[in-house]
């Protein structure tokens, strides 16, 4: 008889082997190269689908009870991650939002919603977004170096006729030392209005942004990330913002490949929380090291060889459960 | 506001964030449960913060607190699971940091191939995978039984670990 080694893996994961199937597999992984490879990419699609599933409820859409719903605010105390001291609450928010990075899912869940546009950019008009790292004030782009150009060599922008290109992962007068390997750019805006007019119902902001990126060494890689922050006030600084965030949720498209001539979507969205006024969009690239183990290689500053941003899309949604959903739970 | 994060912090939040997920994908190629995994992962991230000095192969150091760690975890856990040996679990480790890029891919390919399932299959698998949910609740949810719901997710999964197999072989450059 054959031994169904893909079946007991499974069953290994699942904590439903026996001991007789554990010591056979285990000797048949010890000599089976290929087996191990087949073990590891089952444990990373286990761990990636509860990633996905973790996002598609964020997306408000799952078919649970809304007071099941498990949201993504940072310094909530409804999991295990988030009920650390402040500072491992911060680290559990980030890191939540890498791993989770783009996976959305919606499936259509019964309720009303009203869909307002926020914000379409892609700089055709208004001022050079500043310098100044994080915006201290509403409506205005600032953030590390960058310029808004035409056609950049083989880029042409997305939409219109211009674009953004991040130059530099800092700003003017910036005092940290710490290294710094992404350049952003973000725009504070202010949501009271609708969260007035939500009066207690569930309010979603989304986010998505086009990325490019000229020919660049195979030794880099980069992503292109959108990162949203539900704020309780302004004021904010670098070094304050993951402290101060309600809400962190961010999307990514990873590996930004280098063809001039296609654009490449990052998108998030986040369930603003309670006591949110302000959100902060932010777009940034961010430089990886190519292959494991040489993240110290990388130089502290970053400057941007031809990294563009452009078509920027922003839009809030008020959702109110509809009273007849089969799965709300019934007070 | 709060006080602003003193360097220190933010320089670790950042040399976190850069390594979380290799960290992640290094102690779950040791430990089978991934909510074991989080246990394992929470534990990681106290420590590597109580101890945290500097920016010094910041990658090295966390990942040997992580063995340590799970090595560890599977020490209690000896005594009411089936676990692999050390000197597998170190195999499947070194095999599991070279295997970082290749993940990558196949969680990107996995977001299609969760498209491509049956809306009732896809509903089923991340309704399993949420945390919090019970399978004998799920089970009782759907009029089935859990043995049900078990073989049906193990077909699930397997046809996603094929379809991200054939999705990675076909974008490979010929």
């Amino acid at each position: 008889m054959t031994t169904n080694w893909h079946d007991l893996i499974q069953r290994y994961i699942s904590g439903t082997i026996t001991e007789t199937e554990t010591e056979a597999l285990e000797q048949q992984l010890k000599t089976d190269a290929t087996l191990r490879d087949w073990y590891l990419d089952a444990l990373n699609l286990d761990s990636a689908l509860e990633a996905a599933a973790e996002s598609a409820q964020t997306a408000l859409s799952l078919p649970v009870p809304f007071s099941q719903r498990a949201l993504t605010p940072v310094g909530a105390t409804s999991t295990r991650w988030f009920a650390w001291r402040p500072l491992t609450a911060a680290a559990a928010g980030l890191v939540i939002g890498l791993f989770s990075a783009s996976m959305v899912f919606g499936f259509g869940a019964r309720s009303v919603e009203k869909v307002i546009s926020l914000l379409q950019e892609s700089f055709e008009s208004g001022p050079a977004p500043l310098v100044k790292g994080i915006p201290q004030d509403v409506n205005l782009w600032s953030g590390d170096y960058s310029e808004v150009v035409e056609r950049y060599e083989d880029v042409k922008p997305a939409q219109g006729t211009k674009m953004v290109r991040m130059l530099r992962s800092d700003f003017e007068g910036k005092a940290s030392s710490m290294p710094n390997r992404q350049g952003d750019l973000s725009r504070v805006i202010d949501v009271r209005p609708f969260m007035r007019e939500a009066n207690g119902d569930e309010v979603v902001i989304t986010l998505s942004t086009l990325f490019n990126a000229g020919p660049f060494p195979d030794s880099q890689r980069y992503d292109g990330v959108v990162t949203l922050y539900a704020l309780g006030e302004l004021g904010s600084t670098e070094e304050s913002l993951m402290e101060d965030a309600l809400a962190i949720s961010n999307g990514s498209c990873n590996s930004m490949d280098r063809d001039p001539a296609t654009w490449q979507t990052a998108s998030t969205r986040l369930l603003l929380p309670t006591g949110t006024e302000f959100v902060m969009l932010k777009v940034s690239f961010r430089r990886w090291p190519k292959g494991s183990g040489d993240q110290p290689s990388l130089p502290d500053l970053m400057t941007f060889a031809g990294h563009f941003v452009d078509d920027l899309r922003a839009s809030i949604r008020i959702r109110n459960a509809a009273p007849n959903h089969s799965n709300v739970a019934q007070p | 506001m709060p006080p602003p994060l003193d360097p220190q912090h933010d320089q670790f939040l950042r040399l976190y964030a850069e390594q979380e997920q290799a960290l992640h994908g290094y102690v779950r190629s040791m430990l089978p449960d991934r909510h074991e995994t989080s246990e394992v992962m929470q534990e990681v991230i106290v420590t590597l913060w109580q101890k945290f000095e500097g920016a010094v192969d910041f990658r090295h150091w966390a990942f040997g607190v992580a063995r340590m760690k799970v090595l560890h975890h599977l020490q209690r856990r000896k005594r009411d699971r089936h676990v692999f040996g050390e000197e597998l679990i170190q195999q499947l480790a070194d095999r599991q940091a070279e295997l970082e890029e290749r993940h990558v891919t196949q969680r990107e390919a996995l977001e299609h191939c969760l498209e491509k399932l049956p809306e009732v299959q896809r509903e089923l698998v991340l309704t399993a995978y949420t945390k919090g949910t019970r399978m004998d609740d799920l089970a009782a949810r759907r009029g089935e039984t859990a043995m049900a719901i078990y073989k049906k997710l193990h077909r699930i999964r397997q046809a996603l670990l094929e379809c991200v197999r054939r999705t990675l072989a076909q974008e490979e450059p010929i």
